[in-house]
């Protein structure tokens, strides 16, 4: 079968077959053996035709100078003649003569003038007959008794002879080419099953490596080594085989494995998921349901303070804003740590100006640092900085290491400074605080830990800013470092990428950040201009919505409060209030919806801020109008009122 | 003294003479050597060739064992009035036939040991036809009818040339062989 697809005398001209130099090689060896052969034997017939030809010649010369002796010796030309005539049984002879002892010519035989008419009588030596000779002669002596008594001379053609040794060497090269023919077939066929086995085997090998088929294959073998070739090359089909086998197990082992392991791991990642929309489920219930009655425990509170009281309840009253506003600062830093671990900010990178974030910390921490008795200084350079970041998680994550720096820094003061490092604008909050020991620099950005507050003063913190801070570097992409020294003072140096494009807008000021939704900051300017605003409040906490009506009211604000947006869009009067603080969260469609709906029945814009205790502001700002103001609870009055301020003013 | 220089000059004078006559000798020798030559070249004669004849019939002949065990020496015995004959034959004496020496001897002088005997004549024959030293002996002579009358070899004369009769019958009964080719060179054989 293998054989079928290579001819046999193609396989013998295939230059890359084994058969084609050993082919050679025997043709060559039987040709130089012929040749050899040839060549020896036309040799050695050669000299055995010569010493035919000198026997014969002299064998018949010998047998006539016998016979002829009594005449040459009695000079019996008669009789002479008849012995000569002897050669006519003799072909070859074409001439013969008798010569008496003195040289004289007795009788003739054949054509007389190619003899010579008298010899010399001592004989000549026997010429040597050369190749394809014409003739040959021959001149004895007749000798009787041991004597001389004449001679006799032949001249015999050579044709006959010839003749017969070139038949002989033309039968003999026909036999031994026939014989080498034969011969060069049964090596062929010899050397054939040598091949044959061995073409198995490759073409064998090819199949099995191309169509990955191990199994052993039927190769007729000898006992020799061919077979001993092909007996191995089964084993190792066999043992490949095998070894393919085994680890093809092992591979369905491990596939098997692998969707076990994936089926597991997506169940638990399914379970996490779960676990985790649980928890932000949880968070943003306990976000909303927290912030609630924070916010308005502190517009109770504000309302409280700025109604007249005498000395010891301003003091109480006081103590509780002081309370109050930790209480929501905690709230606020367990949300942002929650949102930040829940992957649900995300940095959105612009062109901002340095001197609007420093602009945004002096407002900010520069009251604060005075009411400690701090210095709280700046330095920038001269030239224009602009940063490429995000505005709000940067100003977060400011704030939070300013907010530490002054909160541990008790003499001295605080300087915050931006400068220029290379491609990268390298932002330093420098106090003269209580420091961090060495051992500690690595933990301070790790939750709940806290230098120097060994009581746990929840006025200071639950120790989660740090934390916040190293979850925003993350999300900004920018590196943070702490450099410290115990009771000398600390300082950390953020680097932020520096803005190369120009032509990009620049931001004029910070946006509000979900993150910190706090701005005690803003003073209370006068409400004055307020007195006589018609407000509307749809609010589905009642003691939130009475805190505003309170608030509000005590500072000359007509207000209509409403449980839920289908109330307020029943009202027939809700398009005629100049302002709205309109919760998001509400019972039946939400304060964004009906914003939305009033919009529709106006046709100038309505001023509207909502009001919401999510902490998912995807839910908002994912929404088709997320273009209204957002205050995230718990609001203080001051900035309540801001709002209305900058809204109408 | 006196004599020694009496020697001295003869063997001069001597010597003077002898190279004086150098070239007439010379002469001499070459003249002489050839007139012996063209004697030499000349065709033999009638004897010399029955001399050869029976050399040669000697050649072609095998003789009775008997006859020659006794000797070393084959002796031929010859009976002949022509001294020429007998000198022809005589010079055959020394020669040798297979082996055997020719020894040439009158028949009176061969005490009747006689191995070969030649006659020249019909009466010299019929004398000793019966002679019982010729028992045994291979007879030749050269006259007609000699084979007829019991003789062995007849050496006769045609056209020019010598010929012979053998009587093959003579020959056996003395135990004598003749080779094929001497037998096919005669003229006539008796058998």
């Amino acid at each position: 079968m293998y054989m079928n697809k290579r001819t046999f005398l193609g396989a013998f001209f295939d230059r890359r077959s084994i058969r084609y130099p050993l082919a050679r090689l025997i043709i060559a060896a039987v040709l130089i053996g012929i040749g050899l052969g040839l060549l020896s034997n036309a040799v050695l017939r050669l000299d055995s035709l010569r010493t035919d030809i000198q026997r014969n010649l002299s064998s018949a010369a010998n047998a006539a100078g016998t016979a002829a002796s009594a005449a040459v010796m009695f000079k019996d030309r008669k009789v002479a003649h008849g012995v000569l005539r002897m050669f006519e049984a003799y072909p070859e002879v074409e001439a013969a003569a008798l010569f008496t002892d003195a040289g004289v010519r007795l009788a003739v035989y054949g054509d007389a003038k190619q003899l010579p008419a008298n010899l010399p009588k001592s004989a000549s030596p026997p010429s040597q007959i050369a190749l394809l000779a014409d003739t040959a002669t021959l001149q004895m002596p007749i000798e009787v008794d041991a004597a001389e008594v004449g001679s006799i001379y032949l001249q015999a053609r050579l044709d006959a002879y010839w003749q017969s040794y070139f038949t002989s060497i033309a039968s003999t090269f026909l036999v031994a080419l026939i014989a080498g023919g034969v011969a060069l077939v049964l090596a062929m066929r010899f050397l054939n099953r040598i091949i044959r086995p061995v073409r198995m085997l490759e073409e064998a090998a090819n199949d099995a490596r191309l169509h990955q088929d191990f199994t052993p294959r039927d190769i007729p073998i000898a006992d020799n080594e061919i077979g001993d070739l092909v007996r191995n090359f089964n084993a190792l089909l066999s043992e490949v085989e095998a070894s393919r086998t085994w680890l093809q197990l092992q591979h369905e082992e491990l596939e098997r494995l692998v969707v076990e392991r994936t089926a597991e791991l997506l169940a638990a990642k399914d379970s996490a998921d779960a676990a985790n929309a649980a928890k932000s489920r949880f968070l943003a219930a306990a976000s909303h349901d927290l912030r609630q009655p924070i916010h308005a425990m502190r517009l109770f509170l504000e309302t409280l303070v700025s109604s007249p009281l005498n000395d010891e309840q301003r003091r109480i009253a006081n103590y509780l804003t002081l309370s109050t506003r930790s209480l929501a600062d905690i709230l606020n830093a367990l949300l942002d740590v929650s949102r930040l671990d829940g992957g649900q900010v995300r940095a959105h990178p612009e062109i901002v100006g340095a001197d609007v974030l420093l602009r945004q910390i002096e407002a900010e921490f520069a009251p604060l640092a005075l009411a400690k008795g701090l210095r709280f200084k700046f330095f920038f350079p001269a030239n224009e900085l602009r940063l490429f970041t995000d505005a709000k998680l940067l100003y977060s994550l400011l704030r939070n290491i300013i907010d530490n720096a002054i909160k541990y820094t008790d003499t001295g003061g605080v300087l915050v400074g931006f400068r220029r490092r290379g491609g990268q604008a390298l932002i330093q909050v420098w106090d003269t605080g209580i420091g961090i020991a060495p051992n500690l620099l690595e933990s301070v950005f790790d939750e709940y830990v806290q230098i120097g507050n060994p009581q746990r003063d929840r006025a200071q913190g639950l120790g989660l800013g740090l934390s916040i801070v190293k979850r925003l570097s993350v999300i900004l992409d920018c590196r943070i470092r702490c450099h410290s020294r115990p009771n000398t003072g600390s300082r950390f140096e953020i680097s932020v990428p520096l803005a190369v494009a120009t032509a990009l807008p620049v931001m004029s000021a910070a946006p509000p950040t979900g993150i910190d939704a706090t701005h005690p900051g803003l003073p209370e300017d006068d409400a004055s201009g307020l007195v006589g605003l018609q407000v509307v409040v749809i609010e589905d906490d009642e003691m939130a919505a009475e805190a505003i009506e309170i608030l509000l009211s005590a500072n000359g604000i007509k207000v209509t409060r409403f449980g839920s947006a289908e109330h307020a869009l029943a009202d027939p009067h809700i398009t005629q209030a100049d302002f709205y603080f309109v919760d998001f969260r509400l019972p039946g469609i939400n304060g964004m919806q009906f914003l939305d709906s009033l919009q529709k029945r106006v046709q100038r814009p309505i001023k509207a801020t909502l009001l919401t205790g999510e902490t998912q502001l995807e839910n908002i700002n994912s929404a088709p109008s997320s273009n209204w103001k957002v205050l995230l609870k718990p609001v203080e009055s001051a900035t309540l009122m801001a709002e209305i301020k900058a809204r109408m003013m | 003294m006196f004599f020694r220089r009496i020697a001295t000059a003869m063997l001069r004078r001597a010597r003077r003479c002898v190279l004086s006559l150098l070239p007439a000798l010379v002469l001499v020798g070459v003249c002489c050597s050839s007139v012996q030559h063209a004697a030499g070249a000349e065709m033999p004669d009638e004897q010399s060739m029955r001399s050869a004849m029976l050399f040669n019939f000697l050649k072609f002949s095998e003789f009775p064992r008997s006859g020659i065990d006794k000797t070393r020496v084959i002796q031929v015995c010859i009976d002949v009035r022509d001294n020429r004959q007998a000198e022809a034959l005589a010079a055959l004496s020394g020669r040798k036939v297979a082996g055997r020496e020719l020894r040439v001897v009158d028949f009176a002088l061969g005490n009747g040991d006689c191995q070969v005997l030649y006659v020249d004549s019909r009466q010299r024959w019929n004398a000793l036809a019966t002679h019982p030293a010729l028992r045994g002996a291979l007879t030749l002579s050269a006259y007609a009818g000699f084979a007829e009358e019991g003789g062995m070899i007849e050496i006769g004369r045609q056209d020019d040339g010598i010929r012979f009769d053998i009587n093959l019958v003579q020959a056996r009964r003395a135990g004598f062989h003749f080779s094929p080719q001497l037998l096919r060179l005669a003229r006539n054989v008796y058998e």
